[in-house]
């Protein structure tokens, strides 16, 4: 290397670091000023920082909890109903939509021409409408006019009405059945309107994409695969089973997970079918304290904690089913 | 083709004990070669000895960790300027042509010269014309490289580099990707090239234009230039063993 | 005997029977599970086709479009929207005629479409009168759907007619038309032709298209940017530009939404001086809207590009390179324009993605066409028919995603030529 000295802005070395050093001169700045902003706009509205207001009573109800709470609790026991409310949402719903979507899915792949072209209008309507209007109109169109619990219909031990839908449950150790009193239900678990809106709308919505997701997993196996496992004498159904969805579980379980999170992080819709979930009891909360920036940075810690830990999952998943090869 | 001389002020290339790691690996062990003006060196060897990261070196797509590099009296540091120069007076024909495939052929010759020389247009695109019918393929200006055939995509990366007009070709396996029915359209190019005064460094196993054409063969293995000397020379009394080992494993 | 002469191929006989047989009832299986989807079918689409052409009050639609196309957009000014809708078909109809020549089939539907749409009421011989208060306004619509029309066919012409004039202008016509669109909707000054109309009555799928392109055309160079940052090799910058896309792509897009509405304007200073000149900066809540849509967009656009970036092959920057190209040109001459083009389909996606997002302007009182149809369903006239309204906001948000979803489908195949 010779002795000569290079001029420091003609040095690719320096470079790197000067870039580096006048964009962190740049990004800080900024955030000083705009973050001094935002604290002298909350003092002049004496808004105080900080999450002092937890304790404070409510004052509010809140129609759907599974946790005991009254108007006199307090804030962070809302808060927690909320969170409660929108994990309920967030399991179950993935779970149906994954039965629902993976019979979509299946149909979608079926020679039987009603079954592969029923799949394929359902994912398609559901692909080019937004999620919320689906689910607007789906409370107010549909589940409103649900009929009135004194004609509840009911689809095996299901009752439907606009009062809610009632499924059986295990109380006590035994199957509870439920049944219509006067204007009530009495027995099994009963799903508020909302509750039941909620749940069927994103498991509607949702499940098509998953069809969709399995549908490309399945054809993305090379089609010898499947002549194979026919010629080694197994029937359709076994060589899906055996052969093509082992395989194919891996092409689908990273876009799967992605629908999954897109289920949870949709769920904040919650509000526009009244159910009290995480984000609308935020809304509330905010709306009662005006402290927006704690309640919406807290809730976006919630969801993006969520969305970093099966990210995590997934990098483990792959690593692991990852083909062995030479 | 002109007579490889020692002096220093005819070398257009001087390379002194140039290393190179690639984080544990130790990829270039101290080469040293100097190539006089007009000259034409060909570089073989095994895959992994190096070679291509040697010339690589050269016009900086490696880097180098030890060792001086001066192409044309410029040395190539980490001076910012100093790169730019030795690029613009270096041509480099690569293995995969890599083409730009959204641009016309004329557009891909006039390209670098408008934007990097500021050349205007009308001059750019005379001299690229010149370039393509040197090249022979002037039809085809006004096509897209991926409705060309491999020889004559390698053939418009020879225009390309050529319309820099640099003082210095190098080729890096240029024909190592073609079909064997385009080498020959490629080769007889370079020869012109060669013929013409151009001083040129190709990494290549064309033993035959290394024996029309070049004036000194370097045999590299590991990291290193091994034996070095005149085609008909090197070819018919290697002295090393490796290069021995090498010659009877590429001439079956 | 050898023949060696090609012989006719043995026919099935094809016969309604048989391909009954074939499709719907392979296998016994094969035939319950055909009457299970006829059932369901039958169950399923027979009501809701009975409830659309007898029960369900399309008054309420019918009487609202206009609310429904442009909010409470003064009706005096809604020329000026027009004007924007014209100006599109020219630009479109000159850009399907330089680039898109061989897809003359989509081009012509599309006009055979907006050409039916303008003469379809006339050609049902209903006159606009004041039975149907609404339909007044149809009429005039018409002139301008034709006109529409017309101008596409022109500018289809003019293109293939004058390529060379039409290839200089159409790059800065593009770059022109938003910001002109947003001025003739905006307005200037407190009356005349173009007097200001406050953002608090643009609505309906006015707004909703105005969102998405102010959308589109934010996220787009943020989004190509951030995905330039996750590559770079500078440390801080790609950390920097990792922590961002992946803090949106982790939250509800609600939540940035509320953080647009709410947070953004405690982050601007409380009085700007400038001289002598001082005020109070105040964001337009439309513009918060669409900032929150931007920086959301932005985020996955980033992710698009980035993948795009990392097909291109390693020799294409040694190419540039050894030809001496600086970093900029590189990037701007070479290895984005191919990135850009091979993500085209995928970018449509997101951009029909985000005009299906913008329908969550509602939730921030913004009357986007789901909001305006809140509005509508609160007019006294009109309770109870929720079904219509927001079956009719529905068909409109599907027609329009599908279609631009067909388009792109149809645009993707002579990408590939390109590359050999």
């Amino acid at each position: 290397m010779n002795k000569t000295r290079i001029p420091i802005w003609r040095d690719e070395r320096a470079y790197a670091i000067l870039a580096q050093v006048a964009f962190v001169i740049v990004v800080v700045a900024a955030g000083v000023f705009l973050f001094g902003n935002l604290l002298g706009a909350l003092r002049r509205q004496n808004i105080p920082i900080g999450f002092d207001f937890l304790p404070t009573r409510a004052g509010f109800d809140i129609s759907d909890s599974f946790l005991e709470y009254t108007a006199n609790s307090n804030y962070l026991q809302a808060f927690q109903v909320g969170l409660v409310n929108t994990l309920v949402v967030a399991i179950v719903g993935i779970g149906l939509a994954s039965i629902f979507g993976l019979i979509t899915g299946l149909a979608g792949l079926s020679h039987n021409f009603i079954m592969s072209r029923l799949a394929r209008v359902y994912t398609e309507i559901m692909r080019n409408v937004p999620l919320l209007v689906f689910l607007v109109f789906w409370y107010r169109g549909i589940v409103f006019n649900l009929p009135k619990i004194s004609e509840a219909l009911s689809i095996g031990p299901v009752l439907v009405s606009n009062r809610g839908v009632a499924i059986p449950w295990l109380l006590d150790g035994a199957l509870s059945l439920p049944v219509v009193r006067g204007r009530i239900f009495d027995g099994g678990f009963v799903l508020s309107p909302e509750l039941f809106a909620i749940l069927s709308g994103l498991v509607i919505y949702t499940a098509a994409f998953i069809g969709e997701v399995i549908r490309a997993g399945v054809q993305a196996i090379p089609r010898g695969q499947f002549e194979a496992a026919r010629a080694l004498g197994f029937t359709g159904m076994e060589s899906i089973r055996l052969i093509i969805l082992p395989q194919a579980l891996r092409v689908i379980i990273p876009p799967l997970t992605s629908q999954y999170l897109n289920l949870t992080k949709n769920s904040s819709l919650a509000a526009a079918v009244g159910y009290p979930d995480l984000w609308s009891i935020s809304t509330v909360i905010i709306n009662q304290t005006g402290r927006a920036v704690e309640m919406i940075a807290v809730v976006m810690g919630i969801y993006l904690t969520t969305s970093l830990m099966t990210s995590v999952f997934m990098n483990w998943y792959n690593s692991k089913v990852r083909l062995i090869e030479r | 083709m002109s007579q490889a001389t020692a002096s220093p002020e005819s070398d257009i290339i001087q390379c002194t004990d140039v290393h190179k790691w690639y984080g544990q690996f130790h990829a270039l062990r101290g080469v040293t070669l100097s190539v006089a003006r007009g000259e034409v060196v060909v570089v073989m060897g095994p895959s992994g000895s190096g070679k291509s990261t040697f010339i690589r070196t050269i016009n900086r797509l490696e880097e180098h960790q030890r060792g001086t590099i001066v192409v044309d009296g410029i040395e190539l540091t980490h001076d910012v300027r100093n790169i730019e120069r030795i690029r613009s007076e270096v041509g480099m024909v690569f293995q995969s042509f890599n083409l730009f495939p959204h641009l016309t052929v004329l557009e891909n010759v006039t390209l670098a010269p408008i934007r990097v020389r500021k050349w205007k247009r009308e001059r750019a695109a005379k001299i690229a014309m010149e370039l393509l019918e040197r090249v022979r393929i002037p039809e085809q200006a006004d096509k897209f490289p991926g409705q060309l055939s491999g020889g004559q995509q390698q053939r418009v990366a020879i225009a390309r580099a050529l319309a820099m007009e640099p003082k210095v070709m190098l080729f890096d396996e240029p024909t190592s990707a073609l079909d064997p029915e385009m080498i020959k359209e490629v080769l007889e190019v370079m020869v012109d090239l060669a013929k013409s005064g151009m001083t040129m460094i190709c990494v290549t196993h064309e033993m035959n234009f290394a024996r029309n054409v070049a004036d000194r063969v370097c045999f590299f293995d590991q990291g290193n230039i091994v034996e070095m000397g005149p085609p008909a020379k090197l070819f018919s009394t290697p002295e090393h063993e490796r290069t021995k080992l090498f010659l009877s494993q590429i001439l079956h | 005997m050898n023949s060696s002469t090609a012989l006719p191929p043995l026919t099935e006989r094809v016969t309604v029977f048989r391909w009954l047989r074939q499709n719907f009832f392979r296998s016994f299986a094969d035939a319950a599970v055909t009457v299970l989807g006829i059932v369901l079918l039958l169950s399923l689409v027979v009501p809701i086709v009975t409830w659309v052409f007898t029960e369900a009050r399309w008054q309420v639609v019918i009487e609202n479009v206009r609310l429904f196309a442009i909010g409470q957009y003064p009706i005096e000014y809604v020329w000026r929207v027009w004007v924007c809708v014209l100006l599109l078909a020219l630009i479109c109809g000159v850009s399907w005629g330089l680039w898109l020549s061989r897809q003359r089939v989509v081009g012509a539907a599309l006009l055979a479409a907006f050409l039916l749409l303008g003469l379809l009421p006339g050609a049902l011989g209903i006159p606009a009168t004041e039975k149907v208060p609404g339909f007044s306004l149809m009429l005039p619509s018409m002139i301008w759907l034709l006109a529409m029309t017309g101008l596409g066919a022109l500018g289809y012409v003019v293109a293939t007619r004058a390529p060379a004039r039409a290839r200089k202008l159409i790059g800065p016509a593009w770059i022109l038309y938003l910001p002109l669109c947003f001025l003739l909707v905006a307005g200037l000054g407190p009356d005349g032709l173009l007097a200001s109309v406050g953002s608090n009555l643009w609505g309906g799928l006015l707004l909703t298209l105005l969102i998405t392109a102010v959308g589109i055309v934010a996220s787009f160079p943020l989004g190509v940017l951030l995905a330039l940052g996750r590559r770079s090799k500078l440390p801080v910058v790609k950390a920097f530009c990792i922590g961002y896309i992946e803090l949106i792509r982790g939250v509800p897009l609600i939540t940035i939404l509320f953080m647009a509405q709410l947070v953004l304007p405690l982050f601007l200073p409380d009085r700007v001086t400038i001289g002598p000149i001082s005020f109070r900066p105040e964001v337009d809540r439309v513009i918060r809207a669409m900032a929150g849509l931007s920086l959301f967009s932005a985020a996955y656009m980033a992710e698009n590009v980035r993948g795009g970036l990392q097909n291109i092959p390693r020799g294409q920057f040694e190419a540039a390179d050894a030809l001496g190209l600086t970093a900029t040109q590189k990037m701007t001459l070479i290895v984005l324009p191919q990135a850009l083009r091979m993500v085209v389909p995928i970018l449509v996606g997101q951009f029909i993605g985000l005009f299906k997002d913008t329908s969550l302007v509602t939730i921030v009182s913004l009357l986007d066409l789901l909001g305006i149809g809140n509005t509508v369903l609160a007019q006294p006239k009109f309770i109870g028919t929720q079904r219509e309204v927001y079956l009719f906001v529905a068909v409109i948000y599907w027609v329009f995603s599908y279609v631009m979803g067909a388009i792109s489908r149809r645009l993707e195949m002579p990408q590939t030529t390109l590359r050999r």
